[in-house]
């Protein structure tokens, strides 16, 4: 057992650092959410949860809500799907492996504001190359202005964010597969299990750990999406691609609703938070036991 | 006879899968290159000829026009800069200090440090939002919003989550005996930190350090709330402020967006693998 004071030499720093930019911002946040500040005037009235009564009967923090329940299940669905089964057609010898693995990698690199941009350039409704293909197979009624309607602004936001989303699920789930025990594997084999029977039985199951970081990130991700519908849509048309993130920002800074706008972020940590800790009993629960 | 059958079948149908399979990855593929190419495409290409022919079309011959022009314009130089700055001072400093806390919870044994150990890694996921406004606050009280040490305060602090996550996890790998023949040796543990553990890190540091510099490099919320003036911000603001101002201009539009990579860019061609080992590192225990 070392004194607690050796550890403190090395967490002092760290520590007041961590305090000053997130820990004591985190809790003014809760106590502003309790006011009606403005955020420009030098004073502001509490004014007890009428904030947090707001949210649950704003019908545009419903909607808010609502994208990003939507945007999760497209995450977990699409990306993490198609990384997982990237990922165990990838890790075997397949000719071109390596470069195929680079290509569903290389989006990553990109932040969301590049995202957004070169997604842009997809969905323009004259020269993007979506609408280009959609009109080269004769569906000329498909070709519309996707960032622009209201049906589709939304969704078309997710496929971008999606294709950069892939990267990441296949990295971690290729991780994951390096630990799959191989001589279970080859046990089933001599047993005659088939392909399904051993990837389902044997391989999945050991992914277990894997599935649940990567769906825990996966959520979160969604949750924190800012960026690139602020890029690409500020949240409209009409809103209907409005996020918690991108919601909490309009009220905040558009519409000087700070202690609103605190309320809003509140409810999207408290929504982070059951994230955290599922995620902290897998990763860190082990580590320390 | 009949079994010869069956086989061959059987080994049929499994080359049919993988042929199926392998055309299925190459379309992927193929897909996930497209909209990279049309940015690309567009960058090398002339205004009038990106509204005759779209952006899809081969640019022959290449055009450097729209990099010579937002040379020109000379604000991008600012915004790589200055994001230079921020990124690299932030990234430094992020990481030393998760060295200090990545030996203090994987070496030393000490009261409250589960607890110490959850906060610091939980900020891996709170939504910035949650400190948004106080730190807008904090900042204009103290006279530093719109100067770039604001950025690098902030990205110092949400960086340690996973500076101390990924350190933690490689000190408390290194074999104890390590520290205690050092110790009998007469080295303290600032010197079995800086002699011994650093070094022996260094892969780990690698990555992590790669893995900062991408975020921090790509990070869009930050000067949004806190820089004020044009010539102060980081490049993803500076690519959202250029588009505004070049307005229909696509094909200065995907130059910048394309400048403004350059730097993972090169991170993902020369040290592609230091950065999947970071992912890896960042979100598993290995």
């Amino acid at each position: 057992m070392v004194k607690k004071q050796k550890a403190w030499q090395f967490l002092a720093i760290p520590l007041i650092v961590y305090t000053a930019i997130i820990i004591i911002p985190f809790f003014q946040s809760i106590f502003f959410s309790l006011t009606n500040w403005d955020g420009l005037s030098p004073d502001y009235e509490f004014i007890g949860l009428a904030n947090y009564f707001r949210v649950f009967t704003d019908p545009a923090f419903a909607m808010s809500l609502w994208h990003n329940v939507i945007w999760m299940m497209i995450f977990l669905v699409l990306p993490t799907g198609l990384g997982l089964f990237l990922a165990i057609i990838l890790d075997k010898d397949i000719r071109g492996a390596t470069i195929f693995k680079s290509i569903i990698y290389f989006p990553m690199i990109f932040s969301y504001v590049i995202v957004g941009m070169i997604w842009t350039f997809v969905y323009e409704p004259r020269l993007g190359v979506l609408n280009l293909f959609l009109r080269a197979l004769g569906v000329q009624k498909w070709s519309i202005a996707w960032l622009a309607e209201p049906k589709t602004a939304l969704l078309s936001i997710i496929a971008a964010a999606s294709w950069q989303h892939v990267g990441l699920c296949m990295v971690l789930f290729l991780a994951g597969l390096r630990t799959v025990r191989t001589d279970l594997i080859e046990a089933a084999k001599i047993d005659g299990a088939n392909t399904w029977q051993l990837y389902w039985r044997i391989v999945l199951p050991q992914l277990k750990n894997v599935t649940v970081i990567v769906v825990s990130l996966t959520v979160v991700i969604s949750l924190k999406s800012f960026d690139i519908v602020y890029i690409m849509t500020k949240g409209g048309p009409f809103r209907k691609s409005e996020v918690l993130t991108t919601f909490m920002f309009r009220e905040s800074f558009w519409n000087y609703r700070m202690g609103y706008g605190s309320a809003i972020a509140v409810v999207l940590f408290l929504i982070a938070l059951i994230i955290i800790a599922i995620y902290i009993r897998q990763t860190i629960g082990e580590t320390i036991e | 006879m009949n079994m010869k059958v069956v086989r061959r079948q059987r080994v049929s149908k499994s080359i049919q899968w993988k042929i199926g399979v392998y055309i299925f990855v190459v379309l992927v593929c193929i897909t996930f290159l497209i909209p990279v190419y049309g940015a690309f495409a567009t960058a090398f290409r002339l205004n009038k000829e990106i509204i005759k022919d779209g952006f899809w079309v081969l640019p022959t011959p290449p055009r450097v026009d729209n990099f010579v022009y937002i040379l020109k314009d000379g604000k991008i130089q600012y915004f790589m800069l200055n994001t230079v700055i921020v990124t690299g001072v932030a990234t430094v400093i992020s990481i030393a200090l998760g060295c200090l806390t990545g030996y203090a919870f994987g070496k030393l044994r000490f009261r409250g440090e589960l607890i110490l150990f959850i906060l610091f890694i939980s900020g891996m996921f709170f939504p910035p939002q949650i400190v948004l406004i106080p730190l807008y606050r904090f900042f204009t009280a103290v006279k530093l919003l719109d100067r770039l040490l604001a950025l690098i305060i902030v990205h110092v602090a949400f960086g340690l989550p996973i500076c101390t996550f990924i350190m933690t996890n490689f000190f408390r790998a290194i074999p104890s005996e390590l520290r205690s023949a050092a110790m009998i040796d007469g080295c303290n543990d600032w010197g079995i930190l800086l002699r011994i553990m650093i070094p022996l890190a260094r892969p780990a540091l690698t990555a992590l350090a790669i893995l900062q510099f991408t975020w921090i490099w790509n990070d869009f919320l930050w000067p949004l709330i806190l820089i004020q003036t044009e010539k102060k911000l980081t490049i993803q603001m500076g690519v959202m402020q250029l588009r505004g101002q070049y307005g229909l201009a696509w094909g200065t539009q995907a130059a910048t967006s394309l400048v403004a990579t350059i730097p993972t860019l090169l991170i993902f061609l020369f040290l592609q693998k230091h950065f999947i080992r970071g992912l890896t590192m960042g979100a598993l225990k290995e």
